[in-house]
């Protein structure tokens, strides 16, 4: 839970040594005491003899969350005459509001106060704000000790930006312009209030902050107020107008897909009315067939009969035969072959579109909808012949890994050498090209983690040596060599055995033989033992 | 106000907590009240172009620390040579405004305004020299201008302000100028002795950076300036004496300053005669310190020769 209270401090410029001082007289948490920034003045603006300047301001510290409310007035160092020295109070509200008219009459009772306790024809008594004589009692102090009214859409985070109004700065005028300037901090860091002309014309001649001018028949600060909430109406506006391009373009899309469809429809229907009508013709022209080859038939019968039994003229017969079958050819030849379409194109069917641009996607998408639209359909036309494609890479793919597979068996019955090359490029998997053709000495190897950074000095390799016999596996005079030098190898490398005997092998490539791809030890010393040194 | 507070009767303060200064001094858990936990402020606080030679200056407040840098730059390019913004660099407009101020006022007489706790104000520029000597050649000056309050609060092991630490823990060449004025230098001593130990915390060590001790407001003394080196060693050898020795060890240099004749005239003081003789020595001492070669080189031998004609 946030902690509501209020903060009540005294600042003032003191000169020499101490220069601007603020104190805290009443406070809830010190640390968040502690922490809340300088109530100075920069050199933007200045106080003047006889002038007040007023101030409301945003701070956040930690989870709390201050708004400030600042008096500032007249007064000397005691050492020096310089100007632009101030006397000030400022009581700080944590996380809630009070009511401002209660705020500034505390407000200005406390440093009415102050200035009487603490000053003497204009000049500090006192060298440090924490020697101020405070007032005992404010009257208002418990309207606005407990602060109770909830602070609404104030972004707490520091702009950097300040506003000085030249106004009325009256106690009811003042707790007008302190209450709308809330929504005002969501801009400014600190607004200002001062009634003082030279004030206002210093600020306007420094030109660091902004100045605004509300009396009379200017009302600037109305304008600024109505400003903020013009951009808030026109950011709102803004949003109403994307919201209804979208509302738009959505519809205008479901226009679109639906007459899509509907072409497409209609299309097909299209197609399925040719193919009934083609279907109805084509039955009619059963019957005509039928007709023809009885026909035929029938004209052919008579012209055995006549010459089984009329001994007819062969050549008369043969010739009426062939006209038959001329009047045959022509007639059946007429007819034409059913043609129907006996599928509807599946790949015309279109596809409903309902992919909203969400908002982070950038703007020139929105531009090129239409032509994205366009890609999609060529997605969904190309589908049919990727899935070929696939297949096929597929099989290729799964033939070549057959063919390395039937390599690799084949090498390795062949040659060790050469395993030994795809084994190490299967560990390294970056060997170039080049390497590959040439002898196993040049094969990069793995680094020791950590590098080896020294060599067993003589007399630890001459242990080593003795405890060697002739013929034994690499492995097995790694394993000797971590055995006999626990602090300089085994404890460094262990788990890295495979990886050190390759380094191993490097420095006395004289001392091992190869057999079947495993190296033996045979001769020799094994003077370079690779260790490391801490 | 709310429901809740309506049915309560006001309180009077001599029931409750009287209002009393927080005093955090006496508080064991925090060492100062003037104890500043610096408010993160992201990446604010880091030092950009750090490619010049940076101008710090070390008093507290009122020991004329805006004065000298007023002067300073008003010597320089009123008869030194010339002062321009650094191309590439633009200050920002309190820097801007600040030095319009330094410039304009002090020629009428006015003294600088006291400077705003807590910032620094940055002023990047560049120096180039009427000297033609090619020994002689123009220099970026950074000029960082501080609160006196700051300076006050690294009183008995407190930390600085956040932004002039990250100044401080930026490797940039630095130039230090410390201020104490002749009215109250006794009781500056401590203070002085500490900022020359924290900058020995901070890493930045004498070798690597230039120092000058400067007495301010020399003009109470009676005098306008010295009259012999002696009377500079013995007040600093008798008000400041920790900070004396720490200096003489590490060879650092001693000045003193005044900027001319002060009048009150009723509630404001002016300059009467303004005097630049001191900040002469002090600008001298600065292109110095940066380049090795003195602002008055006379040039090499074959420059000497065609400078003759």
């Amino acid at each position: 839970m946030e902690n509501t209270s209020c903060y009540i401090f005294a600042f003032a410029t003191f000169g020499h040594p101490n220069d601007f001082r603020q104190t805290p007289f009443k406070y809830n948490n010190p640390d968040v005491a502690k922490q809340i920034k300088v109530f100075d003045l920069s050199n933007a603006i200045k106080v003047f003899p006889n002038s007040t300047i007023y101030s409301i301001r945003k701070e956040r510290i930690g989870n709390s969350k201050l708004i400030s409310y600042s008096i500032y007035t007249f007064a000397q160092e005691q050492a020096s005459k310089r100007d632009g020295t101030f006397i000030g109070s400022s009581i700080i509200l944590e996380n809630k509001l009070a009511e401002e008219k209660y705020v500034i009459d505390c407000l200005n009772e406390f440093n009415q106060k102050l200035t009487e306790n603490n000053l003497f024809n204009g000049v500090l008594k006192v060298n440090h704000s924490k020697d101020f004589i405070p007032n005992g009692t404010l009257t208002d102090f418990d309207k606005i000790k407990n602060p109770q009214i909830e602070i609404v859409d104030l972004n707490f985070n520091s702009n950097n930006n300040s506003l000085v109004v030249y106004c009325d700065t009256s106690p009811n005028k003042l707790a007008i312009f302190f209450s709308k300037s809330i929504d005002l901090l969501n801009i400014y860091d600190t607004i200002y209030f001062t009634n003082s002309d030279e004030v206002a014309k210093f600020v306007l001649q420094k030109g660091i902050f902004k100045l605004i001018q509300n009396h009379g028949d200017k009302l600037e600060f109305e304008i600024e107020i109505n400003n903020l909430i013009e951009e808030r109406k026109r950011k709102r506006e803004q949003s109403i107008s994307e919201f209804e391009g979208e509302v738009q373009r959505i519809n205008d899309d479901k226009t679109r897909t639906i007459q899509e469809f509907k072409n497409q429809i209609e299309q097909s229907e299209r197609t399925h009315f040719e193919n009934q009508n083609k279907l109805k013709e084509s039955k009619e022209d059963i019957n005509r067939i039928g007709q023809f080859y009885d026909d035929f038939l029938n004209k052919t019968k008579p012209l055995i009969n006549q010459l089984r039994h009329n001994n007819e003229k062969l050549e008369v017969v043969k010739q009426i035969h062939n006209s038959n079958k001329i009047l045959f050819n022509n007639s059946v030849g007429e007819l034409k072959k059913p043609n129907y379409q006996t599928t509807i194109n599946p790949i015309a069917k279109p596809k409903p579109k309902g992919k909203l641009h969400t908002e982070h996607q950038p703007q020139e998408f929105e531009h090129r909808g239409g032509h994205r639209r366009r890609e999609e359909r060529e997605e969904v036309e190309g589908k049919v012949y990727k899935i070929n494609i696939y297949k096929v890479a597929t099989f290729v793919l799964a033939f070549l890994l057959i063919v390395t597979w039937v390599y690799f068996l084949f090498f390795k019955s062949n040659s060790e050498n050469e395993t030994e090359v795809i084994q190490n490029q299967e560990q390294l998997n970056t060997i170039p090209q080049e390497q590959e053709q040439k002898p196993v000495e040049t094969i990069k190897l793995e680094d020791l983690n950590p590098i080896s950074n020294s060599m067993l000095n003589e007399n630890d390799y001459r242990i080593v040596a003795k405890n060697l016999k002739a013929n034994m596996k690499l492995d097995e005079v790694v394993k000797v060599i971590f055995n006999k030098n626990p602090t300089e190898i085994s404890s460094v490398y262990s788990g890295q055995e495979a990886i050190y005997s390759k380094h191993l092998l490097e420095h006395n490539k004289q001392c091992f033989e190869e057999k079947e791809g495993i190296y033996y030890f045979s001769k020799g010393t094994l003077n370079q033992i690779p260790s490391y040194k801490k | 106000m709310s429901k809740d507070n309506e049915n309560l009767k006001p309180l009077s303060f001599e029931n409750e907590e009287e209002l009393k200064p927080l005093s955090l001094e006496n508080n064991t858990t925090h060492q100062s009240n003037d104890d500043f936990v610096p408010i993160s402020k992201g990446a604010n606080n880091e030092i950009k172009n750090e490619d010049s030679n940076f101008v710090f200056f070390f008093g507290v407040s009122a020991s004329g620390k805006s004065v000298i840098l007023s002067s300073i730059l008003y010597y320089l390019s009123s008869q030194a040579g010339v002062l321009s913004p650094k191309s590439g660099t633009p200050n920002s407009k309190e820097a801007q405004v600040l030095l319009a101020d330094f410039f304009e006022n002090i020629s009428k007489g006015i003294l600088p305004n006291r400077t705003t706790r807590d910032q620094v104000t940055r002023i990047d520029l560049k120096f180039e020299p009427n000297n033609k000597s090619k020994k002689v050649p123009p220099i970026n000056l950074t000029f960082l201008e501080t609160a006196g309050a700051n300076h006050q609060d690294i009183n008995k092991g407190n930390q600085y302000h956040s932004s002039i630490d990250s100044y401080l823990n930026a490797k940039i060449p630095l130039n230090i100028l410390i201020v104490t004025s002749y009215d109250s230098a006794h009781k500056e001593d401590s203070l002085i002795y500490q900022f020359l130990n924290r900058l020995v915390e901070k890493g930045i060590e004498s070798r690597f950076v230039n120092i000058i001790l400067v007495i301010s407001k020399w003009d109470l003394s009676g005098k306008g300036g010295v009259t012999s080196e002696d009377e500079l060693e013995s007040f600093i050898s008798e008000r400041l004496p920790m900070t004396n020795n720490r200096i003489n060890a590490y060879e650092f240099s001693k000045t003193y300053f005044t900027i001319g004749k002060i009048e009150t005239n009723g509630n404001t003081e002016k300059i009467t005669n303004l005097n630049l003789d001191s900040a002469e020595i002090i600008s001298k001492w600065l292109y110095e310190c940066i380049t090795g070669y003195p602002l008055d080189y006379e040039g090499t031998f074959w420059e000497r020769i065609k400078f003759s004609f």
